[in-house]
């Protein structure tokens, strides 16, 4: 793997100049000069070693304040600023860039937080509250002195995607992306597109046929001339990080290489298939999808049909619901109830699931024509015999026995075959059910923690078409932020390993929730050696390895042990 | 928010509403009217000092009404700009021109008792509308005594009751006696699921009632959660499993059965009438507090803003969609994002969000003559 | 009605175009979109004083096509017509409608004769006449509301009415 940076080497000589620090306490109205004593702080503070200017401001972020700053760079020949206001959450980018506006690189500035952590939280006791606050500036002095100008890293972006998996999320996702004229690779493994949708007859709530659905989809896709569509086709092999992913692919025994900047997951998923339960034997107990089949081509006769909800969903071995089943169930009795209005049907379920303004109306309509509803529970299951279903109604409190001609079975969307080896290839996480695990359940749902890698539809969580096809738009709009830029930038602050004291443990690696950590060969004093590798551009600086490598060979940029042992050195 | 208002493409016009809107789909011109905060904005720094010595006392719409602010104030402590406003109905200088306390605290001279509503035009090639949604009244589900009966609370009032940074510090206090409820009783489907009010599912209340639910246990482990529910509706990433926790490790009881009435005993606790339907029993249960979980219906003004667009309305009023393209409207470089097209929940909210940004991006990408962002006429 | 385990119910007993039949009817059109959420009991007077009166359960039961269970049972005779559940619903299944169907087959059908259909619309009858006359007498004392002796009342009430 090589890293191609445009600009981690340090540009700027080393600084060995004398710290000149300036130190800029801010009154924050009443609000900090209310309970601790500001000139006493300042004075305090040009006792301190290195602080070379001191300056008390009314508001340090208003444009007085930023001016005072900037000024008193120039004048003063700071190259050093310090901070103590409110937290770093309000104003730390804004004193940052106006460190840079005045020529200082801004890595060279460091905030105290007096506000939140001192005087809002010591108003009873204004005395000692001045001391904290002038502890904290001592000990911001002690790291300011020590810091060393940093370049932001800025990686170029391959404008190309691969979207793995044709089904309609990966092909929304493909769209999209090549709307913006960037080309897509769009990876099938069977060999025509659509994916689940080419198993269902009519789609709720509309009605209408999934084959047309199927059909708009792949014609867009044909006139999209910057999609490259590989069917039958398998990702071999992938290597590299956000921008720059070398990616293998074999297509109905043709391989190719390419590179591209970004790739999208949308592997979706398939129905489990119900063996062993409730009599499933393909012809009187079928699976929706074959009931689906009968319907579309006309071939079901059956009159009397009862559904089975939640087979092998919701149990301990798949402890999740599967979302679409309810509404598929919902949408066939319709179907069957308004083309064959002599069938009785029943569904024996245990929530129904018509959430929405979309589908509550047609769990509805499903009543008003005729279908049955029973409710079952975890502790009493159905039992299938020959031609009967016995259910005990817990609404009613009585054992039922339904017959029928037809026994329908609704089961799960699992995770398809493949995904483990996928996952293990992208270095990014699946959940205990085979799903893969976004980067935030609610802030940030179709992407991973690993940057440049996207998920949507049901290789995230079973979804239905419309979900399918925002998740898939979702997914390509986080996807085209690095793409449309062309580069990616990210903060210098990373972890970095120091390969004379690695010993190849791989805690590190183990511990990285952002695959920032490889290992590699590398020439240590004369020996070849295994040792751990930081990806800078993937390091978010979170530390995590840092505190589980045993022998403290893996230290935080701009956080290292000499700047956090020198402010614990001033804080007594 | 903070990310979004210090994104360099991103101008954001708080406290503002579109008054107009002209032109297609790669060139539309947007009207809108920044109302006056009576704040010069470059000026403040928003330190709040301000806020500390108004004399003004009004009902917090922020904590709908379980606490009082000032007529010069913060929406809520992380509002973003952090730049307050005066309310022009309650402040004394704008109703009786007398008081400006504010004007005096002020360091920075940023109070502006004369500025006046702002019409803004902005040439955009897109637009989303993102505009949210309101809380069903409860009080017009008669039944259930909201307004009525004083221990009966909205699911939002619960959520500023639990927070910490709430006013009640985060205590479950009765509102009738401020002394701590411990058994609490959380009444799902009010206003939906009812073809007398709404019928649809409101998608997002199962799921808080739970966490409500359990976040009174873990707040008072002595405390009794009770959830009154039809269906649970658990079908997004990992919510079954949640409710499964609430039940076997928190201890909520669910109970399957639609609140019929709340009555009021003599000592002011709200009474249940209901069906346990799984053990086909009427019953009563009388609880310390009842968080009735109203449904999500369509913001106000949402049929204003719909009109002044072009863009049709379901017949529940939310913004209408396509179902197999749930970001775009009738309209052509007009999308939607989140709870206005119809309830969402966050994680589904974020994603359909960042649709809405791909569907505006094909848009712009596509015209040939993208004005700039915010470029003003 | 009672609420314990039974063995199945045999197929032979249920009807399923029982559940049509109903809907078929004056008042009946509205059965089959219950989504059994049991307002209609926790609200009724009914089932207040007889927990084994269920209006959910009866509804459930036409639905399911237990027609000789319903038609004959004694709870379609149980139902005050007060409305509370016709007002309550959130689907509007118009209950009290239903039990006027379920009355009406009964004595259609030969479950019940049509003196006893007789018979119960006296009680009806009686009871809003003991009713008025009860409430009349207890107004009376308004002013001293003390030694109100309410079953007295009934039975002088009942016998001058009867």
């Amino acid at each position: 793997m090589s890293i191609q940076l445009q600009a981690t080497k340090k540009q700027d000589p080393p600084d060995e100049e004398t710290p000149r620090i300036g130190v800029f306490i801010c009154h924050c109205g009443a609000n900090i000069a209310g309970f601790v004593n500001v000139e006493e702080a300042a004075k305090y503070a040009s006792s301190l070693p290195d602080v070379a200017f001191v300056q008390k401001n009314l508001y340090t972020c208003s444009e007085t304040g930023l001016r005072e700053i900037k000024t008193a760079i120039k004048e003063h020949k700071l190259n050093r600023v310090l901070v103590a206001s409110c937290t770093p959450r309000t104003h730390e980018p804004l004193f940052k860039s106006t460190c840079q506006e005045a020529g200082l690189n801004r890595y060279l500035f460091e905030l105290v937080n007096i506000r939140e952590q001192c005087s809002w939280v010591h108003m009873q006791d204004p005395v000692r509250a001045t001391e904290k606050a002038k502890q904290l500036i001592r000990m911001g002095v002690a790291r300011v002195a020590l810091l060393e100008p940093r370049q932001e890293i800025t990686v170029e972006v391959t404008r190309k995607a691969l979207v793995i998996g044709g089904g309609v999320a990966g092909i929304s996702a493909a769209l999209s992306i090549a709307a913006s004229n960037i080309p897509v690779i769009l990876v099938e493994r069977e060999k025509e597109l659509g994916g689940l949708l080419r198993d269902v007859n009519k789609l709720y709530p509309t009605l209408g046929a999934a084959s047309e659905l199927v059909d708009e989809h792949v014609k867009k896709l044909q006139k999209a001339p910057l999609i490259k569509v590989m069917t039958r086709a398998k990702v071999l092999n992938v290597s590299g990080f956000i921008g720059n992913y070398k990616v293998q692919i074999d297509s109905a025994g043709e391989q190719i290489e390419d590179t591209v900047g970004v790739i999208v997951v949308a592997t979706g998923a398939r129905i489990m298939i119900p063996n062993g339960m409730y009599g499933y034997d393909g012809k009187n107990v079928v699976m929706q999808t074959e009931l689906e089949r009968r319907l579309k081509d006309g071939s079901f006769s059956a009159r009397s049909v009862v559904m089975i909800q939640c087979v092998g969903a919701r149990v301990p071995e798949r402890e999740y619901c599967s979302r679409i089943c309810c509404m598929t169930a919902i949408k066939n009795a319709i179907l069957i109830r308004e083309t064959y209005p002599e069938t009785e049907i029943f569904v024996v379920y245990r929530d129904i699931q018509t959430f929405g303004t979309l589908y509550e109306e047609d769990y509805r309509r499903a009543r008003e024509l005729g279908v049955g509803f029973l409710r079952y529970g975890l502790a009493k299951l159905p039992a299938v015999d020959e031609g009967g279903v016995t259910v005990y109604d817990e609404l009613l409190g009585k054992n039922v026995r339904i017959p029928y001609e037809l026994l329908v079975l609704s089961a799960p969307l699992v995770a398809p075959e493949g995904v483990t080896e996928l996952s293990k290839m992208l270095k990014v996480p699946l959940d205990a059910n085979g799903f893969y695990l976004e980067a935030h359940a609610k802030l940030r749902p179709v992407e991973f923690a690993t940057d440049g890698v996207y998920l949507c539809g049901c290789a995230r969580w079973p979804c239905d078409i419309g979900d399918a096809v925002y998740q898939g738009r979702g997914s390509a709009a986080r996807a085209l932020i690095p793409l449309r830029k062309g580069k990616v930038y990210a903060e210098p602050l990373y972890a970095e390993v120091n390969p004379n004291v690695c010993r190849d443990c791989r805690r590190c690696v183990e511990s990285c929730p952002y695959s920032a950590i490889t290992t590699v060969e590398e020439t240590v004093h004369g020996y070849q050696r295994t040792v751990s590798k930081v990806n800078p551009v993937l390091c978010k600086g979170c530390g995590a390895c840092s505190v589980l490598c045993p022998t403290g060979a893996i230290g935080m940029k701009h956080y290292d042990n000499t700047l956090i042992m020198a402010m614990i050195g001033k804080a007594f | 928010m903070a990310a979004c208002s210090d994104h360099p493409n991103i101008e954001c016009l708080t406290y503002s509403a579109v008054r107009e809107v002209s032109g297609n789909a790669g060139d539309f011109t947007v009207t809108v009217a920044k109302r006056p905060r009576y704040i010069n904005e470059s000026l403040c720094t928003g330190c709040g000092e301000c806020t500390e010595k108004c004399p003004g006392k009004v009902p917090d719409e922020f904590n709908l009404g379980l606490a009082k602010r000032k007529s010069i104030f913060f929406h809520f402590a992380q509002a973003v700009p952090r730049i307050p406003v005066i309310d022009p109905t309650a402040c004394l200088m704008l109703t009786k021109g007398k008081c400006g306390v504010c004007q005096k605290k002020c360091g920075a001279g940023a109070i502006d008792f004369k500025q006046t509503e702002q019409l803004v035009k902005a040439r955009v090639g897109t637009i989303v509308v993102a505009t949210g949604f309101d809380i069903y009244d409860a009080s017009l589900a008669t039944e259930y005594g909201f307004g009525r009966i004083k221990n009966v609370l909205s699911s939002l009032q619960y959520e500023r009751l639990i927070s910490a940074s709430g006013p009640s510090g985060g205590h479950l206090n009765k509102p009738s006696d401020g002394k701590p409820a411990h058994k609490i009783a959380y009444v799902l489907c009010v206003g939906s699921r009812d073809i007398t009010s709404n019928n649809y599912c409101s998608a997002l209340c199962c799921m808080y009632a739970a966490k409500d639910a359990m976040l009174a246990r873990e707040h008072d482990a002595g405390s009794e959660s009770f959830v009154f529910y039809t269906d649970t509706r658990c079908s997004g990433k990992g919510f079954w499993q949640y409710f499964e926790k609430a039940r076997s490790e928190y201890g909520v009881n669910f109970i399957r059965g639609r609140v019929s009435r709340i009555t009021e005993d003599h000592s002011g606790n709200p009474v249940m009438w209901y069906e346990d339907t799984k053990q086909r029993r009427a019953k009563t249960l009388t609880a310390d507090m009842v968080i009735l979980a109203n449904a999500i219906v369509p913001a106000f003004g949402t049929d204003k803003l719909a009109a002044m667009l072009g863009i049709e309305l379901d017949k529940f009023g939310f913004i209408a969609t396509n179902s197999f393209s749930p970001t775009d409207t009738n309209r052509d470089g007009i999308f939607v994002a989140g709870c206005v097209g119809g309830p969402r929940d966050i994680a589904e909210a974020v994603a359909h969000a960042s649709a809405a940004a791909a569907r505006a991006a094909e848009t712009v990408t596509r015209e040939a003559a993208v004005p700039a962002i915010g470029n003003r006429g | 009605m009672t609420t314990e385990t039974t063995p199945p119910v045999e197929t032979t007993t249920l009807d399923p175009g029982f559940k049509h039949e109903v809907s078929n009817q004056p008042g009946g059109e509205n059965l089959k979109v219950c989504f059994a959420c049991g307002v209609c009991t926790a609200g009724c007077p009914v089932s207040e004083i007889d927990p084994s009166y269920n209006p959910r359960r009866i509804i459930r039961m036409i639905l399911l096509g237990m027609r000789e269970r319903v038609l004959s049972s004694d709870a379609i005779w149980l139902c005050a017509m007060c409305y509370t559940c016709y007002a309550h619903c959130p689907q509007n299944v118009k209950f009290t409608n239903i039990m006027s169907v379920l009355r009406n087959m009964a004595e259609r059908e030969g479950f019940v004769k049509p003196e006893f259909v007789k018979l119960i619309g006296n009680v009806d009858d009686l009871s809003q006449r003991v009713r008025r006359r009860m409430v009349l007498s207890v107004l009376k004392n308004k002013e001293s509301m003390k030694e109100v002796d309410v079953k007295k009342l009934l039975a002088d009430a009942a016998k001058e009415e009867g």
